[in-house]
């Protein structure tokens, strides 16, 4: 008998096929910018919103259609109509008034009677432009000089129709938009890895049958299905997830089938058979984690036709309700501001194009990978 | 003997497909709660118990189906629930001129482009043209037609001017272009590439090799030996192409605000006209399954290779 342990130094050390694949991704420098790109676009959509000021539902009132770009708001000229409003209102007027670059207002006020701070102070908060106000009353006058800072508020990428900030609703728009991919697609894998496997491994007049139904289907528009379930039996975006996830798993299924039939006729399930193991534990143990890697790169090409799916029905105001955005919501929007307010349709479709494409880039960069040998 | 043995199989199964569909949006939709004669407007209970009468929505839903399914064979698709006094048939008829002027205009641009660029490029397969494609058709497809479509109305209608921003007129070109282009432009991007990779794989086989070898002008290889062979990939992707033109068209209807079959579809969906909603159901299905059977038959008749009768997986 020899030793188990002297074998292992023998014997070459062979990486896994997973491994292996990784190491061909990585290697190549195209895959590993498309994945950069692709983790950067969903870190933007997930953390984003935590870290930046601007809730995606907050209406602005005042800034209703503001163009894109870095100035602060309001401009200097609103700031000091504001404050003038603020300090008359308080039963004063002002008397001196500057204001620097960093927006922070020094000014003398005057009372016409009794100078009120409190009142005062109160009157700057009520418009919501001011930071509290640092103040000092001149002794034996009715005038205080005030110190006080402006809030300035930034859209970056503007504002919509609302008065809310684009940027905040395209990134939790990704967040719903990228969600919907993901449960799609696992649910389109779950019914098409179940399907094709068993239709392939049966074999015979049940695979004959269910590949017949699977034909059937492919002739059906079946978006018009989804269409129908999503607005007769109501909005849900639980039942969205599911309705386009299962009009997707026909391609998967095909896949899966084609792939099942190879592996059963090799050996190694021959011997499983020999051996009386259960049907389910062959598939389950022996066939399943031969024919993953076909299943992840479909599964990863195809993830863009289902993220378009749920764009295309929000887009027809059939899938996501305002005040919830999607990326199909923003550029249905967009396109209806688009002649007076053009970044409402490009930014989001901005941000939908070129998560499709890191997408499709990282799938055909994962094919190339995992499956080389099935290279087109 | 074997073709009309083909044909009649198809046949069959095409209108196996059509009553599956039939069937399944029946159910669906019935079966979800809210008629067509719930949804905002408040009626005294008589008047909706005598609009439910008479739209047989009073009756178990099994017999509701069969009534539908008896006038369906009789070509009668019924009255809309919600346009009043409007037969679906009627509906379905102002619709259809627009859309398949639409669709039809659209799948053979996406044709001839796409057949063209892919040739252009597959002549030279590692030119710049060749890489363009490659990368273009990409973008082409994930830049799905609900962005195009405003962008190109965007530009081309309300900056230059060159075309309508929105209706149908008198369905001349300038109402037709913008539509047309929304919808093909993801095809031709599939298509050229699709036409790219098979006439690259066709002109690397003997027969090519042979003809050039025995001195034939390179443009005669091409379009003799070459093109034919190099169609049929194309060929079967003609159905899914048309199913995503349709599709497209569903969108471009809305965005152009043009009163086809897609718009209704999506108004009929939104008030719960069952019966319009069906209607374009049943002409959707049974164009593209009648659309696959034709791709088909054109693929049995172009390759005789193609055994008659035997299923090709």
């Amino acid at each position: 008998m020899t030793d188990p342990a002297a074998l292992r130094d023998v014997i070459p050390h062979e990486p896994g096929l997973w491994h292996q694949a990784a190491g061909r991704f990585l290697k190549r420098r195209s895959a590993v910018g498309s994945a950069a790109l692709l983790l950067l676009v969903v870190g933007i959509c997930v953390i984003g919103p935590l870290l930046y000021p601007h809730p995606y539902n907050q209406v602005y009132r005042d800034y209703i259609l503001v163009p894109p770009g870095l100035t602060p708001r309001p401009d200097p000229t609103t700031i000091e109509k504001g404050f003038a409003k603020a300090v008359r209102d308080a039963g004063a007027k002002v008397v001196e008034y500057r204001i620097d670059d960093t927006r922070v207002v020094t000014a003398v006020v005057e009372a016409r009677r009794n100078l009120d701070l409190d009142l005062m102070k109160k009157s700057l908060a009520i418009r919501g432009l001011f930071a509290p106000p640092h103040m000092t009353a001149e002794p034996g006058t009715s005038r205080a000089a005030l110190t006080v800072a402006t809030n300035t508020i930034v859209f970056p990428l503007g504002t919509d129709a609302n008065g809310r900030d684009l940027l905040a609703r395209i990134m939790v728009g990704g967040r719903l938009s990228l969600l919907i991919g993901l449960t799609a697609t696992a649910v389109s894998l779950g019914i098409g890895v179940i399907y094709g496997a068993i239709a392939g491994y049966v074999g015979g007049r049940t695979d004959a049958f269910m590949m017949r139904a699977v034909d059937v289907l492919y002739g059906i528009p079946l978006l018009f299905f989804v269409i129908i379930l999503v607005t007769f039996l109501g909005r849900n975006i639980l039942l969205m997830f599911i309705a386009i996830g299962a009009i997707e798993w026909l391609t998967m299924s095909r896949i899966v089938r084609g792939q099942t039939m190879q592996v059963k006729a090799q050996e190694y399930i021959l011997s499983a058979r020999v051996a009386a193991l259960p049907g389910r534990t062959i598939l389950l143990r022996h066939v399943l984690p031969n024919i993953l890697g076909p299943v992840v790169v479909y599964a990863a090409l195809n993830l863009p036709a289902v993220v378009l799916a749920e764009s295309f029905l929000s887009f027809l105001g059939l899938g996501v309700q305002e005040p919830m955005a999607s990326w199909g919501v923003l550029v249905a929007d967009g396109a209806g501001h688009m002649e007076t307010s053009p970044w409402l349709l490009i930014y989001p479709g901005i941000a939908l194009v070129v998560t499709l494409l890191s997408v499709t880039w990282v799938g055909e960069a994962l094919h190339r990978a995992i499956d080389p040998k099935n290279l087109d | 003997m074997g073709f009309i043995y083909f044909l009649c199989k198809r046949i069959l199964a095409a209108i196996i497909t059509i009553a599956v569909t039939i069937t399944v949006s029946f159910f669906l939709m019935r079966l979800a709660p809210g008629g067509p004669f719930d949804l905002g407007r408040i009626m005294p209970p008589q008047v909706q118990a005598n609009l439910k009468r008479h739209f047989h929505l009073d009756l178990p839903i099994f017999d509701q189906y069969l009534i539908y399914m008896r006038d369906l064979l009789h070509a009668d698709l019924g009255p809309s629930m919600v346009y009043v006094d409007r037969s679906v048939s009627s509906i379905l008829a102002s619709g259809l001129v627009a859309t398949l002027q639409i669709g039809i205009c659209a799948i053979l641009l996406a044709l001839v482009l796409g057949i063209a660029v892919g040739m252009l490029a597959a002549v030279s397969p590692n030119g710049l043209l060749s890489r363009l494609i490659v990368n273009l058709s990409m973008i082409g497809v994930l830049v799905p037609s609900f962005i195009l479509a405003p962008l190109l109305s965007l530009i081309l209608a309300f900056q230059l001017r060159w075309f309508a921003i929105a209706g149908w007129g008198d369905g001349s070109w300038y109402y037709l272009t913008l539509p047309v282009i929304a919808v093909a432009l993801p095809q031709v991007g599939i298509i050229a590439k699709l036409m790219r990779a098979s006439l690259m794989d066709v002109l690397g086989q003997m027969h090519v090799r042979t003809a050039i070898a025995k001195g034939l002008p390179p443009a005669t290889v091409l379009v003799k030996h070459a093109l034919r062979p190099a169609l049929f990939p194309v060929i079967s992707y003609m159905a899914p192409a048309m199913a995503n033109i349709l599709t497209g068209s569903v969108v471009v209807e809305q965005v152009f605000a043009i009163d086809g079959i897609g718009r209704y579809f999506v108004q009929g969906a939104l008030n719960r006209d069952y019966t319009t909603v069906m209607g374009t159901v049943i002409v959707y299905t049974s164009f593209i399954v009648l659309f696959n059977m034709l791709t088909d038959l054109v693929y049995v008749l172009a390759d005789p290779r193609v055994q008659v009768g035997v299923s090709n997986d």
